[in-house]
């Protein structure tokens, strides 16, 4: 992890903002923390989905999965 | 990508001292090289001088090669893991890799919580305690990826929170730590998954304040 | 990032470090050949690993698939399935691979574990189930119909899945 960082200026429609704020405080986390990590879920699942894998979500009772993107 | 090298400490053995140490973040080629070059044939000398002295044979399956380089690649590749590397007199002495998106706290007070996860920590074959062989060349190492862990877990906002599946031999370690022992995790190889609160973090780096950003 | 410990730090790491405590975490650290607590020990470990690697044999002649064909689908390490189907018992195969395979065989994982010798006997009997198989059905071209009946009385036994 180099600690160089790079600056950008982000524009977030009231309802974005809402949603980054909201999940700032469930998390306990700050804007940059949280945007980091929806960062690398984006890439985590970009390079499995590319490789061929499929996102479900299970339910946790009936076990049923329902497929989270389809392509 | 290059690393930050921060200057650590580890005891030498044989002189009882501590002695100048680098810690990597992330890993450097070089310490990728020596777990290649060094650590396995170092293992593997010390898997024949069990089966001469008669314990049951085995072999380290080729494919364990092959998927320990996927495993970098991707750790390298990916924002969702980092890696921590120790040398000491220019060799690999432990290294790591973490985690950042694929676990959560399971903790009631943490539940759900987002954590660093340790999916990989391991000292040179030369630093293992094991009374068949020699005693270890350097110790401490442990105690440092552990301490490096906490502190990314801080400076990612995850307030010290480390998660991690025990090997069965170093469950009193993690527990002098400050880890809570969740017991044998039957989704991982029945491996003990142990959790870090934040208060245990703070209290294992022995610096009072929280390091939140 | 850059790390900072104190001097504080070491003093209390030095206490914590243990003369007989190996560190370590993760699957890609456990090296069985080593790790007593791990490794059966007074148990047929051996002899229920050969059951390992003769129904991986068996199973995929039955589903008349190529030992290539089971290590392409099942993104597996060709040498290795290899040196399982030779099931000469010494062979420990990795934790990943016995998932896959559990998957394309469509059986229970954690059974399949500790035939595997990987991981602790949990459930009775299935040692002496594993044993009787091995038993039972030997390396021929061709199954056999005794080799096709031990076969699947095995398979029945590995499938009930454990919750």
């Amino acid at each position: 992890m180099s600690t160089v960082k790079r600056t950008m200026t982000l524009n977030l429609t009231e309802a974005e903002m809402d949603v980054l704020e909201g999940l700032c405080v469930k998390k306990d986390m700050s804007k940059t923390a949280v945007l980091r990590q929806a960062l690398r879920l984006y890439q985590l699942i970009e390079v499995r989905i590319e490789k061929g894998n499929k996102l479900y979500f299970e339910d946790a009772l009936s076990k049923d999965k329902a497929e989270v993107m389809m392509l | 990508m290059s690393s930050d090298i921060s200057n650590v400490l580890l005891k030498e053995t044989a002189t009882g001292t501590l002695v100048a140490a680098e810690l990597f973040n992330p890993v450097a080629d070089q310490q990728i090289t020596d777990w290649h070059k060094l650590w396995r044939p170092e293992r593997d000398r010390r898997v024949d001088t069990l089966k001469a002295t008669g314990v049951p044979q085995a072999s380290w399956p080729q494919s364990s090669h092959w998927n320990w380089e996927r495993k970098i690649e991707n750790i390298q590749a990916l924002l969702s893991y980092t890696s921590v590397g120790i040398t000491c007199n220019g060799e690999t002495q432990g290294l790591m890799s973490l985690g950042f998106s694929a676990h959560r706290g399971r903790l009631p007070a943490q539940l759900g919580c987002e954590l660093v996860y340790v999916d990989y920590l391991e000292v040179a074959p030369w630093n293992w305690k094991d009374v068949r062989f020699a005693q270890p060349k350097y110790s401490l190492i442990g105690g440092l990826m552990i301490g490096a862990a906490i502190q990314i877990s801080f400076e990612q906002g995850f307030k010290g929170r480390v998660g991690l599946h025990s090997l069965p031999q170093s469950i009193s370690f993690y527990e002098k730590c400050g880890f809570v022992n969740m017991g044998p995790d039957s989704t991982y190889h029945f491996l003990p998954y142990f959790e870090l609160m934040t208060n245990k973090a703070n209290e294992f780096l022995k610096q009072g304040e929280n390091h939140e950003i | 990032m850059k790390f900072n410990f104190t001097p504080e730090w070491y003093n209390s790491a030095l206490k914590i470090e243990s003369d007989d405590v190996t560190v370590g975490a993760g699957m890609f650290a456990m090296h069985p050949e080593f790790d007593e607590s791990v490794m059966r020990l007074g148990e047929s470990i051996e002899e229920t690993r050969i059951a390992f690697g003769q129904f991986v044999s068996l199973a995929r002649r039955k589903k008349k698939v190529t030992i290539e064909e089971l290590a392409r689908v099942s993104d597996l390490d060709l040498s290795e399935l290899i040196a399982i189907e030779q099931h000469d018992g010494h062979f420990i195969p990795e934790p990943r691979t016995v998932y896959q395979l559990a998957n394309f065989f469509k059986v229970s994982y954690e059974k399949l574990m500790e035939i595997a010798g990987l991981t602790k006997l949990r459930h009775p009997g299935l040692t002496t189930h594993a044993l009787r198989f091995a038993a039972r059905s030997a390396s021929v071209a061709e199954l056999t119909e005794q080799e096709q009946r031990a076969l699947e009385e095995f398979a029945v036994v590995l499938s009930e899945q454990t919750k």
